[in-house]
């Protein structure tokens, strides 16, 4: 049977970081109509409503270009190892706002996003240079705006975070998230069920369930995540809905040691978080799927032989699908010391 | 004290457990018509002076055991998870007592007894004595409590959820069920959990010896639980997923008449494919079909010994149970007990899964809840010595000791039950050589392992006696795959019938002895297998589980040899697996051309150890490689097609066909030419040509149909099949008619009917063609895990497509692709999906 599975880990020492920065080139439009209302699936649309402008998806050589020039080398003049990867579901879709202490508006959020309401789960960019999962509330200001991080209800303002990329929870302290959690947590269904809904598609049958599921989720979006999940497994059980295996996710996970786990792995969701612990991760969080996973990589070794002029447009992708699509509006840009180890003399 | 005959009277004794807030008028009324009759005196409690709600008392624990029979009278009061009638029904069990339960409400026995017939008083209360009297008298006559009788089936082939064994776990809740001592608090927090707890799994673990397996049992008696299972090594069935589904389709068929009614709809389903069936026949019927007022009290199903399922058959359980565990519907609990194995645990740190381990040692993480919990296991451990030394005779342990003891062993055994019984067990021993003075409990060691040393020390302190008397016995037991019958486990040490005799019952303190069969014997407890089997614990007692499987093997092999046909189940059931582990390939083959009943056993055991054929020993290999001999061909033949690898199998039967060319060599040459004509016609490219040929000559030969008719048709659908495939569709329909017109070979007649339609499909004759499938899925009827009716649907679709009826198309293709998911059949759902997306990007094609 022809078929495609995918299982590609890129494990990186934090000892091999140079730096880690997240790139939103489009930010400020972003937070504007039409584009605020993000990529709409619900309120019995045919298929997903897309309100984000083409152009504000970018090739991932001008996030990489945009990362240079934020060191002040355009021309690429230092070779480097650089790996772009997405988090592209970032302010799309509902659950997963993301947060920029050095951006205005700092929340980047879809309109309809109830963050007052819910708690994250977030890869945090420090501002000394480190990295860490963490679980975050955003705190309001006396104006009722999006203000602060915090580690939730009466926890002090995580002030040391200088972005943070939210994504479903895979692995939390050890233990691997229920569906229930996960259910709560995701906005696009289709990750987590095979529906196929869009009006394309031609299923009526699988239509109807993922209305009532939508509706079910919208109801409840202000309602706790153990509410909201199990209301959903409810109406998939009740209809029998198979879950999705099928999918291309990527992940990343932290280890105790502070290891970086970027796992790309096709399977159901719970499988990426079950390998994800038993890679070793004390945390994860889902990222991107199907389409949008891919890695972005730039070796120092090409970049020190053709120049980055010539290398710029022609990164190597790694762990991508069949239809990946290497534009992205949200990409995280991780500069290595030294190349990914490959060939004879990479260690195991 | 005669266990038949209470103390004093010649009348048998007859235990009554009812309710007394229900069923005190009713329990007084029989017990002055039983012993109206004469012929026995019947135990109640109120005539025994024990009062309203005292707790479970030892006179009630005295009336029991010295009864021939407890009547339970089932009631609403009686049957509830506090009722102490369900402690009573327990302890009968562990007791061996014969029980006639008597349904006096409209109630569902208790699953400790789900499987019993009943008198039923809700539909006869005027006859109720009479029959009562009835069944009393039958039972104690038969020696054996009535089983369950049920009405006929609608279907007869469907009562298939009440055959195949081990499906009554009786005598497991006998074994473990015998001590009500302690665990109130344990399980007054498991009802606090059942009742409000968010998760729905709850992990139960404990170091070897806490008593899980009694707790499993206990948990029958004290919460709503409709199903406990219990995973045993000795039963490798007992392991694995199917074995547990096929035990809460029973139980919960024997105890439910609307799951019953359900169940009995459908056939027997491919239990090769166990995953989906929790979801298909537990889940979604519980969830869809079950009466509104079983919601409101949630159901919990136990499940002992995880451990000992991921040890044998791997994480297939552990994995089910942690996937589904938050698919489960608030009301559908699931306890499960396993020691604490990490990778176990691993697999189990999900969300929605709660650990409760039982902390019998301190250690320096200690938190405030494991010293509560261990407060509380040593709470029970003080009064379950406290009442074993009551218990015991005078002679062993004077009065006066008694206290301190209790200290001692407490503090040595320090929480661990099995430490303490195995102690107290010793401080008993009838021989006196063999006894623990109570001088010693201060020294004994404070690890369970110890304990055994130290007991193997005090019997066996000859090492060159131990060596040639008991190693052999211990060996075998090691070994075993399941209990052992006594006597081969004698021929197994080598040793001559007096001197292993003796051997055995030295052992016997450590010897499970089967309750329904003593001639059945088995190590009494895990931890003491894992102690033999790990020399750096046991050290000069250690015994040899490789050695074992050698003499298994050997005597095993001695008996088949001798009694073939009337072999013992155990020796049908594990001889492949015990060659296997002693890598006896010669016999093994012998084995595979002796029998076609082996060859499943031989499979399994081989795929224990290697998964696939390539990975296959050898020397096991190179035996069936030579060989030419039709059942090993057969065997190599169907191993090669079960991994799709078409080409080899044909290869495989090819040769065979080229040596074997007489039709006097019997049905063995039909078979391997039709195995030939089946691959070459499923091979891609398929060689149909050949195909035909090869049944043609078959066919040719003059008296095939007279005397093997089942082969002869068989070879004359395939016939039909092939021509279909080369497109010779006026020979199909004709060869496929003539077998569609045999009515006692009805499954392959519907087959032919089908295959008709694909010719009929094929010629682009829709009519005749949706007529044929519906006729063919009509004959197949509505069981959701027979695969040949995705066939229809799937074709059905096909005809529908092609005559433009677009949305009809779908339907059947979905339902076809949901029959195969259901039975696993993902090949031919692909198949289908290809069609359906076909189908939908035609009509994209056509809106545009």
């Amino acid at each position: 049977m022809t078929a495609l599975r995918q299982q590609t880990l890129i494990r990186l020492d934090p000892a091999d970081l140079v730096s880690l920065v997240w790139s939103v080139p489009a930010w400020e439009e972003l937070t504007r109509e039409p584009a605020a209302s993000g990529l709409v699936r619900h309120g019995g649309v045919a298929q997903a409503v897309n309100y984000l402008p083409k152009s504000m998806k970018v090739a991932y050589s001008e996030h990489a270009a945009s990362y240079l020039q934020g060191l002040g080398d355009e021309s690429g003049n230092q070779p480097r190892t650089l790996l772009a990867f997405g988090s592209r579901n970032t302010f799309q879709n509902l659950g997963l706002p993301g947060w920029h202490a050095d951006r205005m508006p700092r929340l980047l959020c879809r309109r309809d996003e109830p963050w007052a309401h819910w708690e994250y789960h977030a890869f945090c960019g420090l501002k000394d240079g480190g990295a860490e999962l963490r679980r975050i509330h955003f705190e309001p200001d006396p104006g009722g705006q999006p203000q602060h991080v915090s580690g939730g209800e009466g926890s002090e303002n995580f002030t040391d975070v200088k972005w943070a990329v939210t994504g479903q929870p895979l692995v939390w302290d050890g233990v691997v998230s229920s569906v229930t959690t996960l259910a709560g947590n995701t906005y696009d269904i289709r990750h987590l069920w095979a529906l196929r809904w869009e009006a394309w598609q031609k299923c009526p049958g699988d239509f109807s369930i993922y209305q009532e599921m939508m509706s079910c989720f919208m109801r409840n979006l202000a309602a706790s995540v153990t509410t909201r999940g199990e209301s959903m497994l409810e109406i998939a059980a009740r209809y029998r809905v198979p879950p999705a295996e099928g999918y291309l996710h990527s992940s990343l996970g932290m280890t105790d040691s502070g290891e970086l786990l970027l796992l790309m792995q096709t399977g159901s969701i719970i499988d990426v978080a079950n390998s994800q612990r038993a890679l070793g991760a004390r945390r994860a969080i889902l990222l991107d799927n199907g389409g949008s996973v891919g890695v972005g990589y730039w070796s120092r070794y090409e970049w020190q032989r053709i120049g980055w002029t010539n290398l710029r447009d022609r990164p190597t992708f790694i762990g991508n699908g069949s239809y990946f699509r290497p534009r992205a509006h949200s990409v995280v840009i991780v500069e290595l010391r030294t190349d990914l180890p490959d060939g004879p003399t990479a260690l195991a | 004290m005669g266990e038949v005959e209470a103390r004093g009277s010649s009348r048998q004794q007859i235990f009554i457990s009812y309710g007394r807030e229900d069923a005190a008028e009713f329990a007084e009324n029989l017990a002055d018509y039983l012993e109206s009759t004469g012929s026995y005196q019947v135990w109640l409690d109120r005539k025994r002076g024990i009062p309203v709600g005292a707790p479970f008392d030892v006179r009630i624990e005295i009336g029991i055991r010295e009864s021939a029979l407890l009547v339970a009278v089932l009631t609403e009061w009686s049957i509830r998870d506090e009722a102490f009638c369900r402690n009573e029904l327990l302890y009968a069990q562990a007791h061996k007592k014969l029980i006639v339960p008597v349904r006096v409400h409209d109630v569902v026995p208790p699953i400790q007894i789900v499987s019993l017939n009943y008198v039923d008083a809700v539909v006869d209360r005027a006859n109720v004595n009479q029959q009562l009297l009835d069944a009393i008298d039958t039972a104690l006559k038969t020696k054996s409590s009535v089983r369950l009788q049920l009405p006929p089936p609608q279907l007869e082939q469907h009562r298939w959820w009440a055959d195949g064994p081990g499906l009554n776990f009786e005598t497991e809740l006998a074994r473990y069920g015998g001590s009500f001592v302690g665990r109130e608090w344990l399980i007054a927090r498991l009802r606090t959990w059942i009742d409000g707890g968010s998760s729905r799994l709850l992990l139960l673990t404990a170091d070897a010896g806490v008593g899980k397996s009694a707790l499993a049992a206990q948990l029958s008696a004290r919460l709503p639980v409709r199903s406990v299972y219990f995973c045993t090594r000795d039963d490798e069935a007992s392991c694995r997923v199917p074995g547990w589904i096929r035990t809460l389709v029973y139980q919960l068929a024997a105890a439910e008449l609307w799951y019953r009614e359900f169940i009995e709809t459908i056939p027997e389903p491919d239990w090769t494919k166990p995953l989906k069936l929790f979801k298909t026949l537990i889940l979604e019927p519980i969830r869809e079909r079950a009466p509104n007022g079983t919601h409101g009290v949630p159901m919990v199903f136990v499940i002992d010994g995880l451990d000992e399922s991921q040890a044998v058959a791997g994480q297939e359980l552990v994995t089910l149970l942690a996937d589904e565990a938050d698919r489960l519907p608030a009301w559908l609990r699931v306890i499960a007990t396993s020691r604490p194995d990490q990778n176990l645990l691993a697999a189990m740190s999900r969300e929605g899964i709660e650990h409760l381990h039982l902390h019998t040692g301190a250690s320096s993480g200690d938190t405030a809840e494991s010293q509560l919990v261990r407060g509380e296991l040593q709470s029970d451990l003080d009064t379950y010595i406290a009442s074993r030394l009551a218990d015991m005779p005078d002679t062993s342990v004077g009065e006066s000791e008694r206290a301190a003891l209790a200290e001692q062993i407490n503090a040595a055994a320090n929480g661990n039950i099995l430490f303490a019984k195995m102690t107290l067990d010793s401080l008993s021993d009838p021989i006196a050589s063999y006894r623990l003075s109570p001088a010693s409990i201060g020294r004994l060691p404070r690890k369970l392992g110890g304990l055994y040393h130290q007991m193997f020390r005090l019997r066996f302190s000859d090492a060159q006696e131990y060596a040639n008397t008991i190693v052999p016995l211990l060996n075998g037991l090691v070994a075993s795959m399941a209990p052992l019958p006594e006597s081969l486990l004698q021929r197994a040490s080598l040793m001559d019938h007096a001197a292993a005799e003796l051997g055995v019952s030295r052992l016997s303190q450590f010897l499970g002895i089967d309750e329904t069969d003593p001639r059945i014997v088995r190590l009494f407890h895990k931890s003491l297998a894992d102690w033999l089997t790990t020399p750096s614990a046991s050290g000069d007692f250690a015994a040899s589980e490789k050695a074992g499987h050698r003499q298994l093997a050997n005597a095993c092999w001695a008996e088949w040899e001798e009694s073939a046909p009337t072999t013992r189940e155990y020796i049908r059931q594990h001889l492949a697996a015990h060659l296997v582990a002693d890598r006896q390939w010669e016999r093994l083959l012998k084995l595979i051309k002796a029998d076609r009943k082996f060859w499943l056993p031989v499979r399994a055991a081989l795929r224990r150890i290697y998964k696939k054929f390539n990975e296959w020993p050898e020397g096991l290999k190179k035996f069936l490689d030579a060989d030419s001999e039709p059942r090993a061909i057969l065997f190599r033949g169907e191993t090669l097609e079960m991994e799709q690898r078409l080409d080899e199998a044909a290869a495989v039967y090819r040769s065979h066909c080229d040596r074997v060319t007489d039709p006097q060599e019997g049905e063995i040459y039909f078979a391997v030419r039709v195995a030939l004509a089946v691959v070459q016609d499923r091979m891609q490219p398929p060689q149909s040509e050949a195909a035909l040929v090869i049944v043609d000559s078959m066919l040719e030969y003059p008296s095939f149909e007279q005397d093997y008719p089942k082969s002869y048709w068989r070879t004359r659908y395939q016939r039909g099949v092939i021509l279909s495939r080369l497109r010779r569709d006026q020979e199909a329909i004709e060869a496929l008619q003539l077998v569609e017109e045999q009515p006692e070979y009805d499954d392959l007649a519907t087959s032919a009917i089908y295959q008709r339609g694909v010719v009929e499909l094929n010629q682009q004759r829709y009519d005749d063609a949706e007529n044929t499938f519906r006729t063919s899925l009509q004959r197949r009827g509505n069981d959701p895990f027979d695969h040949r009716r995705a066939f229809e649907h799937h074709r059905l679709g096909n005809v529908c497509a092609a005559t433009g009826r677009t949305e009809e198309a779908r339907r059947y293709y979905e339902e076809s692709l949901r029959i195969s998911d259901n039975c696993g059949d993902h090949r031919y759902a692909r198949k289908t999906r290809i069609d359906l997306e076909q189908l939908r990007s035609d009509s994209i094609e056509s809106s545009n």
